[in-house]
């Protein structure tokens, strides 16, 4: 009977021998992606809201980027759902464009806008044509990721929906255009370029209107807050790598710093940017205020950290 | 009567002559242009090659084509201007028998989605080689899925 139990336990451990290890075993890390929305420029006295119902053109085109970045296997945030959910949510409170805009943002999460727009050129003998230029930008930092412009031959034809895909797909002598292959392929040389050199955001550091004391108070240990901040950023940006920054009244603003994408091999947030700054800063004291620590509030909105000194 | 060591020695200097005649080597050259783009996600090109004989010279024009899509780019296509590969050390310093295996196991031929008769365009007497033009159609994004798989290719994204 020993022996027996001993046969089943040694070959469990034989037909078994690595559950220990699975089970400890390192899962790999899915790198995060950003999400891209693809949208229609809305022109002056356009409402983005129904652009898209509005003109068959630009629907066209938004459909087409949409396809291309599928067939490159990656999805879209679609911009029609999120418009319609936003405003379900009543998070649309405005009517300018440009606000409809950031608010949109901000609701649907997306890093990375592809504005198409579509101009009609239209002649009096008739022959018509379509200009597109497609431009991918960072939603946050206004980080141009990519630009594409091409027009359609002429033709006599009122087919504006076909003109456009003669723009996005035209022999120009003796060379295939192929607008949007060429953009998605200018984006990833992009983020490659951000994989190498860091994700850039944007950060403001405000006071708060409470707040006793402003950016040139003196620091307990000699310097100036101002200074500390510079200093701080210029050692934690990713490769020493930001915009240098810039005082707009009681704000100091770096409209890029470059945070890396991953870090001791797991994915790196704004928010844990944020969270090192906070830290960092909780630590330091004032010489006015001996006794107290800095109070700060690090609120991440998309690819911008904002951080109010209370 | 020859001694058999005259034979030999004749037979030794024969083969001699026949290994040490160098190997003739094709440079890599865009001779790769876009004719059309038949379906989406398919190209197709015109490329050239050259072989001692015609059938190599096919081959090696097949070869070209995607080497050129892989490492050069078809400055004549927009969409495929810029290599695919973006940087072919770097990829062989991981995996320094992809390329060569791709090719020498013919793997890329399950990307050959179409192609026409070749045409002998020059024909040279010293070395005998031939130069031809071959037209295919390559299914390059089924191709860039392959390579993506392999890690020689970055998915879309960071």
């Amino acid at each position: 009977m020993r022996i027996f139990l001993v046969l089943l336990i040694g070959s469990a451990c034989c037909l078994f021998p690595n559950l220990n290890l699975l089970a400890q075993a390192e899962r790999e890390v899915v790198q995060m992606q950003p999400m891209i929305m693809v949208i229609p420029f809305a022109k002056e006295g356009e409402n983005i809201r129904t652009v898209l119902e509005d003109d068959i053109v630009r629907r066209v085109v938004v459909t087409k980027v949409q396809e291309g970045f599928d067939t490159r296997g990656f999805t879209t945030v679609d911009f029609l759902a999120k418009l319609k959910a936003a405003e379900l949510d009543g998070i649309i409170t405005s009517n300018d464009q440009s606000d409809i805009k950031s608010q949109l943002a901000e609701y649907s999460g997306a890093d990375i806008y592809t504005e198409v727009e579509a101009y009609y050129e239209e002649s009096p003998d008739g022959k018509n044509a379509v200009r597109i230029i497609l431009k991918g930008f960072d939603a946050f930092t206004g980080q141009a990721l990519g630009s594409k412009t091409g027009s359609s031959p002429k033709f006599i034809t009122a087919d504006f929906s076909k003109l456009a895909e003669k723009a996005l797909e035209r022999r120009e002598g003796n060379v295939q255009v192929d607008m949007i292959e060429e953009f998605l392929n200018v984006m990833q040389s992009n983020f490659i370029e951000i994989n190498e050199i860091g994700r850039a955001i944007k950060v403001m550091f405000v006071l708060d209107q409470n707040a006793e004391y402003d950016f040139d108070a003196e620091t307990a240990d000699g310097s100036i807050l101002e200074y500390k901040i510079e200093d701080w950023i210029d050692e934690n940006a990713y490769l020493n790598n930001y915009s240098p920054a810039k005082t707009i009244g009681p704000r100091i603003l770096f409209d890029q710093v470059r945070i890396p994408l991953r870090e001791e091999g797991r994915n790196y947030t704004p928010n844990k940017f944020g969270r090192e700054l906070r830290r960092a800063f909780s630590n330091v004291k004032l010489t006015e205020f001996p006794d107290a620590k800095l109070n700060l509030a690090v609120e991440v909105r998309g690819g911008t950290l904002y951080v109010t000194f209370k | 009567m020859i001694s058999i060591k005259y034979w030999f020695g004749l037979l030794c200097v024969i083969l001699l002559f026949f290994n040490c005649r160098s190997k003739i080597v094709y440079q890599d050259n865009a001779e790769t242009i876009f004719n059309d783009k038949p379906a989406p996600g398919v190209v197709s090109v015109t490329s050239v090659g050259y072989g001692s004989t015609v059938e190599l010279a096919e081959t090696d024009a097949i070869q070209r084509a995607f080497k050129n899509i892989l490492f050069q780019g078809v400055p004549s296509y927009t969409g495929l201007k810029d290599p695919m590969i973006y940087d072919r050390t770097e990829v062989e310093k991981i995996k320094p028998t992809l390329f060569s295996d791709f090719f020498a196991t013919n793997e890329y031929e399950r990307f050959i989605a179409g192609q026409s008769d070749v045409s002998v365009t020059g024909q040279y007497k010293r070395p005998r080689s031939f130069r031809v033009k071959k037209s295919l159609s390559i299914n390059y994004e089924q191709l860039r899925k392959h390579f993506e798989r392999n890690g020689a290719v970055k998915k879309f994204g960071y």
